[in-house]
């Protein structure tokens, strides 16, 4: 059975909004499934509807086998939430923020204590854990929020946009702790991203969301050999020769008088057998060079836009935030 | 209760922790006392070559009151318990600005407690700010005079009804505070509340001084309540029931009213 499972799942905002406009989704327990998508295409909205943070319009959503409109007070039990803002309070001390996280859930407290500790530990955050939350740094404060969603062991992990706004290598840090949660709790994580690397290296499935309708859904590679093609890159001694070789791919050109360059469906099955042709017709390969299409190709192809443009605009909200915050 | 107490000693301990505002707490009292006390005290213009001496008008219009810090004190009280409670609701627009508030509303805790821990955190707040505020007022020069039958159970007793005062006003902002969201509109709100409901109240001046059509609106403020019932107990002592029975009674339907609504839009408010 599904650990969720959504069926046209509707929110209109006041206003006439179609934030989310009836989406499915199944997910399967154990699973990290991404919501990708440029900003304001419904991604948090359908996470607030899922933690029974807003109510939808119309549609259901199941979680673990409980509704949650009509089972809202158990479904909160059994999830945890790391919203997009950071979410820890800075006047209390890490090991703090974790046992009141852990007294809304009616932990005793010395159950609290060592599964803080555990946590902690977990995102190298031990030894920190006595410092104001004020004294740490920005990825330290996210992977705080990070456990503190996982203080009363959730079925479900829900992480909204859980790199947003982090250096490039503080995020790729976010992703082994991320995966490393899963390793050990075999916990299902939902998590919403608009970084393409982000949902490629750590997601089973992708769902591409915009205008709060799911585009397509996949595994990344999935996804990826829908929009088709290797390209691969090929330097030969003896072109013309290779050419009558390469017969059954239709898609050749040269690049300059030595590059040339094809696209086969799956490069990781017809190079083998390439390279057999040539080594049979005593060709030498100086040079060879294979891209994989990328989300990123996959994103224009279903939405016909761009992900980066929107990275920008989201940089620019960032700053508008952090302008009003320091009002 | 769990989420309700560890809410209420997470309110206390960033407040204990944030030493400016906790020396703010400390200070403001005694500028209260001596700005107002001196800037206020209309005991001065009583002549006193009257008939029957000013201690006949002090009796009549100042509950007997030896001067007018000791009539002010109690009003003080009062006054202090408001912005104490304004302030402690107004912390809920904080926490929505953090993202606190998102990780609240997905917890299973129950919904009041997010407003309730507000409400019960500013009365500890309050009663440790009115106790200083009181010691203050008695060590100032020509200060509050304490009735000789003031005893701990006034005390106690004035510490509840300074409590009630809070609950009803932490209950109010804290609902405002849900339905508006935005910063600017709810300062509007507030600053428009508060003059009114300081002045149009007997916390400053007795209410035989003022015109007909403002003693109606004063009878039916709850700063006057609370004011005058800690007048009587500070003033006269000894617990004088029956010139307090009243006022408590109406504090006590303003809090029933108050937590009803806090019950009510908490369950359905915080919803987006």
């Amino acid at each position: 059975m599904d650990i969720i499972h959504v069926e046209n799942l509707v929110k209109i905002y006041k206003g006439g909004i179609r934030a989310v406009d009836s989406i499915n989704l199944n997910i399967k327990k154990g699973e990290i499934y991404g919501f990708l998508g440029p900003n304001g295409a419904g991604k948090t909205t359908t996470v607030k509807m899922l933690t029974t943070m807003i109510k939808p319009t119309s549609g259901n959503a199941i979680i673990n086998g409980l509704d949650v409109i009509k089972d809202q007070a158990k479904v909160r039990k059994m999830i945890g939430l790391v919203p997009q803002d950071l979410s820890v309070d800075d006047d209390l001390k890490g090991i703090e923020n974790l046992e009141l996280q852990a007294s809304f859930y009616g932990i005793p407290k010395d159950d609290a204590r060592e599964r803080a500790n555990e946590l902690l530990k977990l995102v190298d955050l031990y030894e920190a854990k006595d410092r104001y939350v004020s004294t740490y740094s920005g990825g330290m404060r996210k992977r705080l929020d990070l456990i503190t969603g996982l203080i009363h062991n959730p079925e479900i992990l829900f992480l909204d946009e859980p790199t947003l706004g982090l250096d490039v290598q503080t995020r790729a840090k976010m992703w082994d702790y991320i995966s490393k949660l899963r390793k050990e709790y075999g916990i299902t994580i939902f998590l919403t991203t608009h970084y393409l690397e982000e949902a490629d290296s750590l997601c089973d499935r992708i769902g591409i969301i915009d205008h709060g309708k799911i585009v397509v859904e996949g595994s990344p590679s999935e996804l990826k050999a829908k929009v088709g093609f290797d390209v691969v890159d090929i330097v030969v001694d003896n072109p013309e020769l290779f050419k009558n070789i390469l017969n059954d791919v239709s898609d050749i050109s040269m690049m300059d008088n030595k590059t040339i360059r094809f696209k086969v469906p799956e490069s990781e099955v017809y190079l083998p057998k390439l390279f057999q042709k040539i080594y049979e017709n005593r060709l030498k390969i100086q040079r060879i060079r294979v891209e994989k299409p990328s989300l990123d190709s996959v994103f224009i192809k279903y939405t016909g836009k761009e992900m980066r443009e929107h990275e920008s605009e989201e940089e620019i909200m960032r700053t508008m935030r952090a302008i009003r915050r320091a009002r | 209760m769990g989420a309700r107490i560890s809410l209420t000693s997470r309110e206390l301990k960033k407040w204990i922790r944030n030493p400016v505002q906790l020396f703010i707490t400390l200070i403001q009292p005694l500028f209260w006392i001596l700005l107002f006390g001196s800037a206020f005290d209309i005991t001065k213009l009583i002549p006193s070559n009257i008939p029957g001496g000013s201690s006949l008008i002090m009796n009549s219009f100042f509950m007997g009151a030896k001067n007018y810090i000791s009539f002010l004190t109690p009003g003080m009280l009062a006054i202090m318990g408001l912005f104490s409670a304004m302030f402690s609701g107004m912390s809920i627009i904080w926490d929505r600005r953090f993202g606190y508030l998102s990780k609240l509303i997905v917890a299973p805790i129950p919904r009041d407690s997010i407003i309730l821990s507000k409400v019960f955190s500013s009365m500890v707040k309050a009663i440790v700010q009115s106790s200083i505020l009181l010691l203050i007022a008695i060590l100032v020069p020509n200060g509050l005079v304490l009735s000789s039958s003031f005893n701990i159970l006034d005390l106690l007793l004035l510490f509840l009804i300074l409590s009630m005062l809070i609950m009803g006003f932490s209950s109010l902002f804290s609902v405002i505070v849900i339905r508006v969201k935005k910063m600017e509109t709810l300062m509007a709100i507030t600053n428009l509340l508060n003059l009114p409901l300081m002045f149009a109240s007997t916390a400053m001046f007795p209410s035989a001084i003022m015109p007909s059509w403002l003693k109606n609106v004063v009878n039916y403020n709850p700063i006057s309540w609370a004011a005058n019932s800690m007048r009587v107990l500070v003033l006269q002592g000894s617990i004088q029931w029956s010139s307090i029975i009243n006022d408590l009674f109406y504090l006590f339907i303003f809090d029933v009213i108050m937590i009803i609504i806090v019950f009510i839009v908490s369950k359905y408010g915080f919803e987006e």
